[in-house]
């Protein structure tokens, strides 16, 4: 096994962590809900639900980059270069991580000083990592895509996977910039903290699952490098000509000129075009494998990223998307139920099949089944469904009775957190979040079993496929 | 548009992307069972899909646009899923021949010819 993909899987192993202090955080933020009083004043719902959201945006970074530390030799037949540089940094990026979330429990926030922005939280929404740690992540970044390019580069030959991976890497740490700039116009500030947030999410990192699960594709079924590399720019490309504009629907109501209507609807309403493809390609391959692999968990789990990519971008997105609706659901729990459910369709099921993926060939199975993962499988599926659909529902009473009834008053917001909806909404929320952590719970006995009794067994040689 | 209104157009444009989603799983499912049961449920669920488009037209308050937008995407759902379909058995087809000797071997010649010609 080369280093690179020992590295890999160490990353894996920290997004599993992180996953799980994400679900734990997730639950603590769902019981302010339904207990307003609860840790007041000791920790408050602000502070967990910051590291909730950042920690999902930390276990899928760790996935993604632990797939690529794991995939790029076997594409290369060769180490990655910098690999000694690129491990000192993931126990950097490890330590930075654990301090933020020590320092966001713990000290929780300071004043507005220079001193609070750099050492407690930045203040930036989704980017809250103090100025030291997001520079930590720039550094870790650009080590990450020195060590992807250079290895083409000494290898002297790129693939039609990777060069896509490589083009991708520039924006995806160009667009991290924009967590730095503090300008005071409110506008200004909102319309270029969204290019990170929302060109990370619907364009790079979309195209950089679509790398990962081409690789999945290629070593977990031998798929023909040709056909899904053909798929993969026509994917690409669909994805990056509704994805990129499709920026306009959060452009709706900060301020920007009235064109953004027209482009952000126009835009996000053809999103949901190419994940119907991914979805029509997703039941042709299982079809024509007639829903047999070797590696039974990362195959069911490569299906359930195209269906739920399908469900929660295109459909939960679709639904209030267009501006006359938006108007009403944007920043309800409406809102967060398609945050959820897309998330987890699109990048979350994916990162888990490169997990069995990884774990099979560094353990020397010769392909992996049993009862534990078809749980995990159910429980993390159905957990999250219950809260996307709990959430839906919620939202839709809030903006109803809130936003389009009570005006978007203090005093509607007051009267909504009283509704029987919302309330059994938030409940069932709660519920389903633990069904989804006892999913979380299943998924890590199993990936810890996988092998076990194969464990004295020397690993086998990774054969490169596809080539 | 009135707080009703807004709800019920939600749920529609989300059931009109559902419907289509169903309408592309049941059509592959169909070309690779050949069963009439997937052939008549892929073709409901897409009438059910340009209902809802045709509902979402006529009953809505969304804008002129807007609707145009979703008349456009009932267009747009209805051929994917057979051209997506298309596009990848052709890839696959073309993917075994190229590892055919016989293929390969009758691509040759035809190439030699051409540059024969040229």
């Amino acid at each position: 096994m080369y280093r690179s993909q020992r590295l890999g899987l160490k990353y894996l192993g920290a997004s599993v962590i992180m996953f799980g202090a994400m679900i734990a955080f997730g639950v603590l933020s769902s019981i302010y809900y339904i207990q307003p009083g609860f840790l007041v004043n000791i920790f408050n719902f602000n502070s967990a639900k910051i590291i909730h959201i950042d920690g999902l945006v930390i276990w899928l970074l760790m996935g993604f980059i632990g797939s690529v530390y794991w995939f790029v030799p076997q594409e290369l037949e060769r180490e990655v270069d910098g690999i000694g540089l690129a491990e000192l940094l993931f126990w950097v990026f490890c330590a930075a991580v654990a301090i933020v979330v020590l320092v966001l429990i713990f000290v929780q926030y300071g004043g507005a000083s220079q001193w609070s922005m750099w050492f407690i939280n930045q203040g930036r929404k989704y980017v809250e990592a103090p100025r030291w740690a997001a520079i930590g992540i720039v550094v870790v970044a650009g080590v990450f895509a020195y060590n992807v390019i250079g290895t083409a580069v000494k290898a002297g030959k790129t693939t039609g996977i990777l060069t896509v991976l490589i083009a991708d890497l520039i924006p995806l740490l160009v667009l991290y910039l924009d967590a730095f700039p503090q300008l005071t116009n409110m506008s200004q500030d909102l319309f270029w903290w969204w290019w990170l947030v929302h060109l990370w999410v619907e364009a790079t990192w979309e195209v950089l699952i679509g790398c990962i699960m081409a690789w999945t594709l290629i070593h977990m079924v031998g798929a023909s490098r040709r056909v899904v590399e053909s798929w993969l720019y026509v994917q690409v490309a669909l994805v990056l000509g509704t994805g990129i504009l499709g920026l306009g629907h959060h452009y709706f109501w900060i301020g920007t000129p009235r064109y953004w209507f027209a482009i952000g609807g126009v835009f996000s309403a053809f999103e949901p075009l190419p994940l119907l493809g991914m979805v029509v390609h997703a039941v042709y391959d299982a079809g024509s494998r007639h829903l047999q692999a070797a590696n039974r968990p990362a195959f069911y789990w490569t299906l359930a990223e195209a269906f739920g990519n399908f469900l929660g971008a295109g459909v939960f997105g679709f639904m209030m998307t267009l501006p006359q609706i938006n108007m009403y659901s944007h920043g309800t729990q409406w809102t967060a139920s398609h945050g959820h459910f897309a998330f987890w369709g699109a990048y979350g099921c994916g990162v888990i099949a490169v997990l069995y993926l990884a774990l099979e060939k560094s353990r020397g199975c010769d392909g992996i089944d049993g009862r534990a993962w078809k749980w995990s499988f159910a429980l993390l599926n159905l957990g999250i469904l219950g809260m996307a659909g709990a959430l839906l529902v919620a939202g839709i009473d809030q903006a109803f009775f809130e936003r389009a009834v009570g005006g978007s008053t203090w005093n509607a917001y007051l009267s909504m957190q009283g509704r029987p909806w919302f309330i059994e909404s938030m409940w069932a929320r709660f519920v389903f979040g633990l069904v989804f952590a006892s999913g979380y719970a299943m998924l890590v006995y199993d990936l810890l079993a996988i092998g076990k009794s194969q464990r004295g067994a020397i690993p086998q040689p990774i054969a490169t496929a596809g080539s | 548009m009135t707080p009703r209104a807004m709800v019920e157009t939600a749920l529609l444009l989300g059931a009109f992307v559902a419907t289509a989603g169903v309408y592309g799983l049941l059509y592959c499912l169909w070309r690779l069972r050949n069963g009439r049961g997937l052939k008549i449920g892929s073709y409901l669920s897409y009438t059910a899909s340009a209902v809802i488009a045709a509902i979402v037209v006529a009953l809505t308050p969304l804008h002129a646009g807007w609707k145009v937008l979703i008349a456009a995407s009932t267009v747009g759902y209805l051929v994917i899923p057979p051209f997506t379909w298309r596009y990848l058995t052709r890839l696959h087809r073309w993917e075994r021949k190229s590892h055919d000797p016989g293929f390969a071997k009758h691509a040759d010649r035809h190439l030699a010819h051409l540059f024969r010609r040229a």
